[in-house]
């Protein structure tokens, strides 16, 4: 992409292409199955057969699960799935809504396995993308009215709260006060019956599964506030807190739709990946469009230029140029003749190629390396899960804590026991607690993404406060992994402009990233003055050179040995491009890949910090030794395979070191997996940003400095609500387990200590608008 | 304070209508992508494209 507009043109088709085809998929959708019987479809081998692979005698499938929400719903599905005779092994990926379920047909049938995932409440159906993807949008859509419902309930219940607590202190009249009353119990009835759903239902789950996660407090609060003050309201006597009621509710359906809003906009990111569709030849050499799914191994295809390669197979005949930047990470295109080996994924540039299919088309390289990342995924701590089963035992504190003050006043005189109890609940709700990372995280994560940083796991901020070591890969990363002109040697009679006008005309037709050195716009961008010439006879060899006749002379250009010259030996051969005029050398033209913006100053904002920069390339030419001592690196490796790079990385790790990677290409995604922190640059490939913990939105590596800086503050934040959380609960708790705090004020004094909590982490995001909108003047003053 | 008694009512249905509103929003595709909606003022094409098809009939 050479400009913001460009990406913003292919966003918008991208968008628009995968709307129509939901729109079409609409019609046809598999909703998800309402009885057991619904399943039995699912016993075919010829059905099951497509979302799932053999494994000896056994089968493993995937299947996606919705309404996952926490690890207590994963916990659950393992286990339940795990006691199924014949099922061997059962992996939940949360993130991803996926369970991989390894079972044996001899003994179990898959129509039991759906139903048993059926009749623990979450939707299930065969794993596939947009299916998932579908769920995904249409649980954000609930999610969505939910909290608008609360959020517009939420406010009109302020103002009549504000109303009542001034009737207590000044006195209101009885009617007036029973009108407020049934008012707010009208708007408060749709919140409790609608809104607060997902947490009754996963509250519901959380007891089955015997832990109680965080839906129970926040359910048992809600429904016991929502239960004393519609007994108020009918009676006459006590309390409301309607008010509490509700903006529990929205507060909790917002941190929970902005987590979901990230995912979803990660997962759509990464689905047009592969065509569905390719073009078959017949024997007798015409060739017709079929769908992926009806080829067969041994099957022949044609892949035109500028295609996307839809399968892993054998080039039959033709060649062409092959970017494989999805696997090798490298941008420079690979030469592909009969015999070599294409995989799904790469982009064919310059020729057609007749392939024959090798293996299963949907089981293509591609997509396994989407599996083993998957399985990768599921091994890293999940410290979300931790913070979870904390507020989970506190929970059970305040329930305790409830009933005692409960009992105690029962038996003595001067309090009244409901009250007490009720107060306890509510004023020690551990919402400030609960809210307090959440809120801080999703606000710094928000932050993040208007500057063009995608956070997929939130936890990931925190890991970045210890960072010792950031490593970085070369092209792609810290250059833009497109070449331009550097300096041109002439050698024959011609001058640089004429030698250079020579060579875009012969390059113009190539679309080859060093072709594209030599467009009239980037020669033109450079200074040079180019005369428009018309070559004839022009003959374009993939991964080669091209040749033509120029006013009678005729001309080649490429590679040394296209051009016919011997090895001259000093500078790194794949960057030189030669041009011969009638068989002698006219011109060298270097190129040089040009360096990100903004690569030196994120260099020396690491070494501000004291962390560690480590280089390593899999380029094993002197251009790393010269970039690496020109951004002042502390170490740098040239020519390193991925097992090196996570040799290096474990070594690091074994010293104590931890260690952030920035990379791009799939041959970087096992080092990412084993990074503790991983970033993904803009341009990398689909399956490099799906698996990396951060995936940048555009190349800046401006955002790094961000990255470290936001998570700091984000640290400062976090301790501080966690502090004013715990100070708060410490005193609040003792006090209304001792009378001393009436409910109307425990419910003022819980929301107010949630509301400074989700206000103070809103400073991480609203600093940052500001600051970016005064960028964009600056952008728009300097335009 | 007895004009409360018309006036929480029609704060009950604007309540109402509000939600409504916001319902029929969401179930219309009005949220699915507000990034994309920014950027549909820039490209003319949908519109050329509407009119061609007037021009056909």
């Amino acid at each position: 992409m050479c400009c913001p507009a460009c990406v913003a043109v292919s966003e918008c088709i991208l968008g628009a292409g995968l709307d129509d085809y939901y729109r079409m998929r609409d019609q046809q959708a598999n909703r998800p199955a309402a009885s057991a019987e619904d399943y039995l479809q699912y016993d075919s081998p010829a059905v099951f057969e497509q979302f799932s692979h053999p494994d000896g005698e056994c089968w493993q499938s995937q299947l996606s699960v919705s309404d996952m929400h926490c690890a207590a719903c994963a916990w659950l599905i393992e286990n339940r799935l795990g006691a199924i005779d014949g099922v061997n092994a059962v992996r939940v990926n949360l993130q991803r809504g996926m369970a991989t379920v390894e079972w044996c047909p001899a003994q179990v049938q898959l129509s039991e396995i759906f139903a048993s995932v059926h009749q623990l409440g979450y939707g299930v159906q065969p794993w596939s993308a947009e299916a998932h993807l579908q769920q995904l949008q249409e649980g954000q859509k609930s999610l969505l009215r939910r909290l608008g419902l609360a959020g517009v309930a939420m406010m009109q219940l302020m103002m009549t709260a504000i109303a009542l607590y001034a009737g207590d202190f000044q006195g209101i009249d009885t009617d007036i006060r029973q009108l407020l009353r049934w008012f707010s119990l009208a708007i408060a009835t749709p919140v409790i019956l609608y809104s607060a759903q997902p947490f009754f239902s996963g509250a519901w789950r959380g007891i089955k599964a015997g832990r109680a996660g965080m839906d129970v407090p926040v359910s048992i609060a809600m429904l016991a506030a929502y239960g004393a003050s519609l007994r108020a309201t009918v009676s006459g006597e006590g309390h409301v807190y309607f008010d509490t009621v509700s903006m529990f509710c929205f507060f909790l359906l917002l941190s929970r739709y902005l987590q979901n809003a990230v995912q979803l906009r990660r997962e759509s990111s990464i689905r047009p990946l592969l065509p569905l569709t390719a073009r078959k030849v017949a024997p007798d050499g015409a060739n017709q469009w079929v769908a992926l799914s009806a080829l067969q191994d041994g099957d022949e295809l044609l892949v035109q230029p500028g295609e996307l390669v839809p399968v892993d197979g054998v080039v039959v005949s033709g060649q062409s140029s092959v970017e494989d930047s999805a696997f090798t990470g490298e941008f420079m295109p690979r030469s592909k003749v009969p015999g070599d080996t294409v995989l799904a994924g790469s982009h064919n540039i310059d020729g057609s190629l007749c392939l024959r299919l090798q293996g299963h088309p949907e089981q293509s390289s591609l997509s396994q390396i989407d599996q083993l990342l998957d399985s990768a995924r599921l091994a890293k701590p999940p410290i979300a899960e931790l913070a979870d089963r904390i507020s989970g035992y506190f929970t059970l504190f305040v329930l305790f804590c409830a009933a005692a003050a409960y009992t105690y006043w029962s038996f003595n005189p001067g309090h009244s026991a409901f009250l007490t109890a009720l107060a306890v609940l509510v004023v020690s709700c551990p919402c400030a607690l609960s809210l307090a990372t959440p809120s801080s995280y999703s606000a710094a994560v928000s932050g993040l993404r208007r500057r063009g940083a995608l956070v997929a796991n939130a936890a990931v901020l925190e890991n970045l406060a210890g960072i010792s070591h950031v490593i970085f890969d070369k092209t792609g990363t810290l250059t833009e992994g497109r070449p331009r002109l550097l300096k041109v040697e002439l050698a024959g009679e011609l001058d640089e402009c004429q030698a250079l006008s020579i060579a875009a005309a012969l390059e113009a037709p190539s679309s080859h990233p060093i072709a594209q050195a030599f467009s009239v716009d980037a020669l033109g961008a450079a200074g040079y003055t180019l005369t428009a010439l018309a070559p004839s006879q022009l003959d374009l060899q993939a991964g080669q050179g091209i040749s033509a006749v120029i006013n009678g002379d005729s001309y080649k250009i490429g590679r040394r040995e296209f051009c016919g010259f011997a090895e001259q030996g000093d500078s790194d051969e794949l960057m030189t491009v030669y041009l011969a005029k009638n068989g002698k050398l006219a011109a060298r033209f270097f190129l040089e890949d040009t360096l990100r913006e903004g690569a030196a100053q994120a260099l020396a904002f690491l070494k501000q910090r004291g962390v560690r920069s480590v280089l390593l390339s899999g380029d094993s030419s002197d251009q790393v030794a010269v970039l690496a001592n020109a951004l002042g690196f502390d170490e740098y490796q040239a020519g390193c395979t991925a097992a090196d790079k996570l040799a290096r990385i474990s070594s690091l790790q074994a010293m104590g070191g931890t260690v952030l990677m920035v990379g791009d290409g799939v041959n970087d995604a096992p080092v990412i997996a084993a990074a503790d922190v991983s970033v993904a640059m803009a341009g990398a490939s689909d399956l490099t940003r799906s698996c990396a913990d951060v995936a940048l939105l555009s190349d800046r590596l401006s955002l790094i400095e961000l990255l470290f800086t936001k998570s700091a503050k984000m640290g400062r934040i976090l301790r501080q609500n966690i502090f004013w959380a715990l100070l708060y609960n410490g005193t609040a708790l003792p006090a209304a387990a001792a009378g001393l705090v009436p409910p109307w004020l425990a419910a003022i004094g819980m929301s107010l200590s949630s509301l400074v909590v989700v206000l103070n982490a809103l400073r991480l995001d609203r600093q940052e608008q500001q600051r970016s909108l005064n960028t964009q003047h600056v952008e728009l003053a300097s335009v | 304070m007895s004009s409360l008694y018309i006036l929480l009512p029609v704060a009950l249905v604007f309540f109402v209508a509000i939600c409504a509103l916001f319902f029929w929003a969401v179930n219309h595709r009005q949220f699915d992508d507000l990034d994309r909606e920014a950027q549909r003022i820039l490209y003319d094409d949908e519109r050329r494209k509407k009119r061609a098809d007037k021009n056909d009939d």
